[in-house]
């Protein structure tokens, strides 16, 4: 009886020892990934006609750093989340492009403009030969936002976007 | 007992590993602000010669010139184009030439509507129309003019300048 009791204390101890050990390690992965966004000016005036007719590009507009201890493989994808407006009528998502500047260090990725939608896409797909796995060590990505041309269909009046980035690793 | 424990624990670590294999995402946002800001523009194009020689049929029946300017317009609100006089008379110079002839024997009119706008110091309405550019519906267009001095003022030139306004609705 004493033995049975012992036993299932065993393994009781065991059971939540493994589990611990497994949970750590997920979440350690977790912990290691890492994306975060800067903006660095990605706000617009539309005060001319001029402005209003063409593209307007801020250039390295936004910064996305990666981490991963895991993987070096990198997916990044984007999309707009929201969108609103003081008029009541929001801007389409497609009116936002965005477009890779530069990357520190020099990595190969895609220089592609991609015009957003309110579904997620791939904007890039990168697999470094360096693995990124602390913030103090960390691939950064430039990125130039395009806007418009905006045109004389919307009212005057401030619009809000939120471009949402989704850092995948295989 | 000892199979009891042996599935647990076969259980836990499966699904922790489920855990391991699956696809991390990590997420993050930036919000671009677009501040628009009233925009409105309009080219107007003489499609003539703005001086007139009248003769005497004209001094009877007036001088009319259809699509005498065109306008196009691009606007990101509702607008509104006004016509007046720079000044109430006309200039007036030559030896018979009277200095009272009024802005309002000038009389304009977007194409193809009526009445005509008799010319005066005050704004008054020429078009409207929607935000949009000059492909825009109603956004382009030309307007006649008609001058009808009659036999009221001396021979000689005169002179009066046309303003349009631009405005939001």
């Amino acid at each position: 009886m004493c033995n049975t009791g012992t036993n299932l204390l065993r393994l009781f101890i065991s059971n939540v020892i493994m589990l611990l050990i497994c949970i750590t390690t997920a979440r350690g992965q977790n912990k290691n990934n890492y994306i975060s966004l800067t903006a660095n000016n990605t706000s617009y005036s539309l005060t001319s006609t001029s402005l209003l007719e063409t593209q307007q590009v801020k250039t390295n507009a936004f910064q996305i750093e990666l981490a991963s201890k895991a993987n070096n493989t990198f997916s990044v994808k984007a999309k707009v989340s929201s969108s609103t407006s003081s008029t009541g009528t929001p801007l389409p998502a497609s009116m936002l492009a965005l477009r890779l500047n530069s990357t520190n260090p020099t990595v190969t990725a895609n220089t592609n403009t991609f015009t957003l939608s309110t579904t997620d896409q791939t904007i890039q797909q990168i697999t470094t030969t360096t693995q990124f796995w602390n913030t103090n060590n960390f691939l950064t990505l430039y990125y130039d936002l395009l806007a418009g041309p905006v045109g004389y269909d919307y009212a005057p009046g401030n619009y809000n976007l939120t471009i949402l980035f989704t850092l995948t690793q295989p | 007992m000892k199979k009891t424990g042996i599935y647990m624990i076969a259980l836990l670590c499966l699904g922790s590993i489920k855990g391991l294999g699956q696809t991390y995402s990590f997420s993050g946002t930036i919000n671009p602000t677009v501040s628009i800001q009233p925009v409105m523009a309009f080219t107007l194009t003489n499609n003539g010669s703005p001086t007139l020689n009248f003769t005497n049929t004209q001094y009877s029946t007036g001088y009319t010139i259809s699509n005498f300017n065109s306008f196009a317009i691009k606007s990101n609100q509702p607008w509104k184009l006004s016509v007046s006089a720079a000044t109430a008379n006309f200039s007036a110079s030559g030896t018979y030439s009277s200095s009272n002839m009024p802005a309002s024997v000038i009389g304009v009119v977007k194409n193809g509507q009526t009445p005509y706008v008799q010319l005066t110091t005050t704004d008054q309405t020429l078009a409207t129309g929607n935000r949009g550019n000059t492909s825009t519906t109603g956004n382009s267009f030309n307007m006649d003019f008609k001058a009808n001095p009659g036999y009221n003022y001396g021979p000689g030139i005169y002179t009066l300048s046309i303003v349009y306004t631009l405005t939001a609705q």
